[in-house]
């Protein structure tokens, strides 16, 4: 029998960052993975023992959780605000739509483009659902909250972010004298592309606001999903357990 | 006991029964799903799935090698399968 069936687990085993002694945590460092994997071992030992104190999970154990829960958020943020930066000219203007298509193809269905706005979304059910099913003791609900605070509260900071950066370019960057200013510099090389940079620009612009709202719903959304998801079949699993309980001391 | 391997037995042999049936199924019945989506093919639906798949490990495993294969493949399924298609 192997020290993680017997729940005779040494501290090397668990390595949840509580004994690094780094002394700091670093925002960007952790894997989301990794994260899940020691979720995973912290739920068998939970399972194998019956009482660990609280206190075993340390103060720097969860803020390695919220860190890497913070750092995947800014990735999962980051992506998102890129792939929205680049599918939305796409989206606006056929012609330019038709020139990338050449080389990536997938880019003239509008279903793959929506679908890859939704990635963040996408990331969230899949993570709600690997973690989700680990929370049901004291240690590993300390882990999962942790992890999905940190990712939350920098989903919230970047969702108002861009949703901000584009008002803010719909308002004072893409104004006409701008877009013309542009086309005038496109203009010095040759007059189609000055054209063609207009007329693009030109059709992003009115799709700017939409695409803001589309993004903060989808950041909205992505914040929402491990409430609705992980906390809350937790807590109504963990309410019909209650119930049951009661209903036997009253026999 | 009993049962649990039932459940299990039954539940592998769907899964595998599933993947089995859909995976030539994109390709064999193309036009019938046609019929109901006009613009499906199913080299679009394979790259696709390999982006989706490859950009949500990408970024769950915070690699940046496994996200520019998975474009670089993305981009390569269709015009390997046009090529494969039209020399067989």
């Amino acid at each position: 029998m192997s020290s993680v069936q017997s729940g005779d687990l040494s501290p090397e085993e668990l390595k949840f960052g509580q004994n690094s002694g780094k002394g700091s945590s670093n925002l960007l460092s952790g894997n989301l993975i990794d994260a899940i994997s020691q979720i995973q071992q912290l739920a068998v030992m939970e399972l194998s023992r019956r009482e660990i104190p609280e206190h075993f999970f340390t103060m720097r154990a969860r803020l390695n959780f919220f860190s890497i829960g913070f750092g995947n958020g800014m990735i999962e943020g980051t992506l998102f605000a890129v792939l929205t930066a680049l599918i939305l000219p796409i989206n606006a203007n056929r012609e330019l739509m038709e020139m990338i298509a050449e080389y990536f193809p997938l880019v003239r269905y509008k279903v793959f483009l929506l679908s890859l706005n939704l990635i963040p979304l996408f990331i969230a059910i899949t993570l709600c659902s690997l973690v989700g099913k680990f929370r049901n003791k004291r240690l590993t609900t300390l882990a999962i909250d942790f992890l999905l605070i940190g990712r939350c509260f920098c989903l919230v900071i970047e969702g108002i972010i861009v949703f901000g950066v584009m008002v803010m370019l719909h308002k004072y960057l893409m104004t006409t004298e701008n877009i013309q200013r542009m086309a005038m510099f496109f203009a010095a090389r040759s007059d189609v592309a000055a054209e063609t940079a207009y007329r693009i620009i030109s059709d992003i612009r009115p799709k700017i606001i939409p695409a803001a709202y589309q993004t903060l719903y989808i950041f909205i959304a992505a914040t929402l999903v491990p409430f609705f998801s992980v906390w809350l079949i937790s807590s109504v699993r963990k309410a019909a357990i209650r119930k049951s309980e009661l209903f036997w001391e009253q026999e | 006991m009993h049962n649990e391997i039932i459940k299990i037995v039954i539940g592998r042999v769907i899964t595998v029964g599933l993947v089995l049936f859909i995976v030539p199924g994109i390709y064999l019945f193309e036009n019938e799903i046609q019929l109901y989506f006009p613009e499906y093919e199913s080299k679009m639906f394979f790259a696709a799935v390999i982006c989706f798949a490859g950009t949500a490990y990408a970024v769950i495993s915070r690699n940046l090698i496994v996200l520019v294969i998975t474009i670089v493949s993305t981009i390569a399924v269709p015009f390997i399968s046009d090529w494969f298609f039209y020399y067989l």
